[in-house]
């Protein structure tokens, strides 16, 4: 290798670091225990649209990678999750909303300024996902797709079941 | 001089912002392992997004509107408190100790409000509701620069029924 990759090497290298170091907190929580993961592009979420909503494809397309967490049972009990939303809030992530009571559980925090991130909670009944979100979101759309989509226009990721494929 | 002058304006400014929401903020902690309680928090980052949204209906428009100068809101409320009527004493005396102006009172048989704000040369910069009844008790903060018509409005579109008793008052002021 020579000189000059090796440095073209490590300034990339430093670039991409405030990217993955975000992902990584929770990625490294989650597939540490017993996790479903969902990852989600664009072109994965374009394909759950049955009914090619037009609101909902710009929507998507606006999305560059959003992860989803079904958390083991364990990990939704021991509410060990709210340890990487702490870590999160000291990488300079802002609280947008957070519900929490009645059983329910509802925590979205966002860095807009850097890397136009988002990373969250949602837990009902005992059953918690936690996501990542990375992409300039058309949130502009949500009304339009709201007035717009009916029940069975999308696919239900949650609904698969991976192993009855088997 | 001039300097210092901002200094201490930016400050004060910034003790105010952190002020906001305090006296929902006790509440929060107060009952913050009691899962009878919900405790939602919505901040300035969310009330931006609404400002981005399309508007379709005219509406949905006056909703946006509405949103546009809040900076945040915090409520905190349970269907199923056993000292409901203690808490809402409890609440009206939190609320005026913390300097809030009473706006109305509503005395209901079923469930009973109060209206508290901030107010500073004209320009309200919270709005507080305090509402306990029979079973039930809610705190909920409003604050950011807050025009009292269209707060009405913004309870419609978010199904915040207390806040709709502010409607009450627009009805007296036509009565009269």
């Amino acid at each position: 290798m020579t000189k000059k990759s090796f440095f073209i090497g490590l300034i990339l290298w430093g670039l991409s670091q405030p990217l993955f170091a975000q992902e990584s907190i929770l990625k490294d929580f989650a597939e540490e225990r017993n996790s479903s993961k969902y990852c989600l592009y664009p072109s994965t979420l374009r394909m759950l649209n049955l009914k090619n909503n037009e609101a909902y494809t710009e929507l998507a397309n606006s999305f560059e990678k959003f992860l989803i967490y079904d958390l083991d049972s364990t990990t939704a009990s021991d509410k060990s999750y709210r340890g990487i939303m702490k870590d999160y809030r000291s990488e300079d992530f802002e609280e947008y909303i957070s519900i929490i009571g009645g059983g329910n559980e509802v925590l979205i925090l966002g860095e807009e300024k850097r890397t136009n991130e988002m990373v969250g909670v949602f837990g009902m009944d005992g059953k918690v996902f936690v996501f990542y979100l990375l992409g300039n979101i058309q949130w502009q759309k949500i009304p339009t797709l709201i007035n717009t989509l009916s029940e069975n226009d999308l696919i239900n990721i949650f609904d698969i079941k991976m192993d009855e494929w088997d | 001089m001039k300097k210092t002058t901002t200094f201490i304006l930016t400050f004060m400014l910034a003790l105010g912002a952190l002020a906001q929401g305090e006296v929902v903020s006790k509440y929060f902690d107060r009952f913050a392992d009691n899962e009878d309680f919900v405790k939602a928090s919505i901040s300035a980052k969310m009330f931006s997004l609404f400002t981005e949204l399309e508007a379709g209906s005219d509406e949905e428009k006056e909703f946006l509107k509405a949103v546009s100068k809040l900076k945040g809101m915090k409520i905190l409320y349970g269907d199923s408190v056993a000292n409901s009527k203690k808490l809402y004493s409890e609440g009206i005396s939190d609320v005026k100790k913390a300097g809030f102006e009473e706006l109305m009172t509503v005395l209901d048989a079923e469930e009973n409000f109060h209206f508290a704000i901030k107010e500073k040369s004209g320009i309200i910069s919270e709005l507080i509701l305090v509402s306990g009844g029979k079973k039930g008790f809610s705190v909920l903060s409003l604050y950011g620069e807050i025009d009292l018509k269209n707060i009405s409005k913004i309870a419609r579109s978010m199904q915040l029924d207390g806040l709709s008793n502010l409607e009450k008052m627009d009805e007296k002021k036509n009565d009269d």
